[in-house]
């Protein structure tokens, strides 16, 4: 029985939950002053690109 | 990487994927360098706390994309040498996009790939509920209403 819950648990531990709504800040986006990623573009295939420089 | 953008949408006609720039609250000057002339949306994770790469992690580092797909799943990473995309870098990204990448069809608002009844229910409850859903606005009139349904039924009945 423990295995057997195991198994139906592995991939829900393995899939992951990402998700915000944060303001777009890019004066010269289309989507600027719009809550992004959701729900602008929830529908989108998103590439979040990460940068800790200005 | 706004370029690459362009050139995803223009040359290879992925038209639902977009690179968000993900910055810190307690640097300024993203809009001027990090996202500089470009139309990328900008957001600015909250410092200290820096929630979204508390989300993220172990990815979110500097110069690191992440690749998700249209219901939230990790689907793919890149930590970038440069801030200039290498021809083996822009490969790599894109055949991640391309085994994800779903092809829209005009009327398909359940992305079932099929325009049927369905989908009639569907922008019905989106206009009733008073919704702004993009993918209802069929007509790319910017308002979800009548006209849609009236399109989809011809979508269908064609």
């Amino acid at each position: 029985m423990k295995r057997l819950l195991l198994i139906f648990l592995f991939p829900i531990c393995l899939s992951a939950d990402y998700e915000y709504t944060l303001q777009d800040y890019n004066s010269t986006s289309p989507t600027y002053g719009v809550n992004v990623w959701q729900p602008e573009y929830t529908d989108f295939i998103t590439l979040h690109y990460f940068s800790s420089q200005g | 990487m706004s370029n690459f953008q362009e050139e995803l949408r223009n040359d290879y006609g992925y038209e639902n994927v977009v690179i968000i720039a993900v910055g810190q609250s307690n640097i300024s000057g993203f809009n001027t360098n990090f996202t500089a002339n470009s139309d990328l949306p900008l957001v600015m994770d909250q410092f200290p706390s820096l929630p979204i790469r508390d989300q993220f992690y172990p990815y979110g580092q500097h110069k690191q994309i992440v690749f998700l797909d249209y219901d939230g799943n990790f689907i793919g990473e890149i930590t970038l040498s440069f801030s200039n995309l290498s021809i083996s870098e822009k490969n790599y990204m894109i055949d991640i996009i391309e085994t994800n990448y779903q092809q829209s069809v005009l009327g398909d608002i359940n992305g079932d790939l099929i325009v049927n009844v369905q989908d009639i229910i569907l922008i019905v409850n989106i206009i009733m509920n008073g919704q702004t859903d993009s993918v209802g606005d069929i007509n790319l009139d910017g308002i979800v209403n009548i006209l849609d349904v009236v399109q989809i039924v011809n979508i269908i009945l064609s």
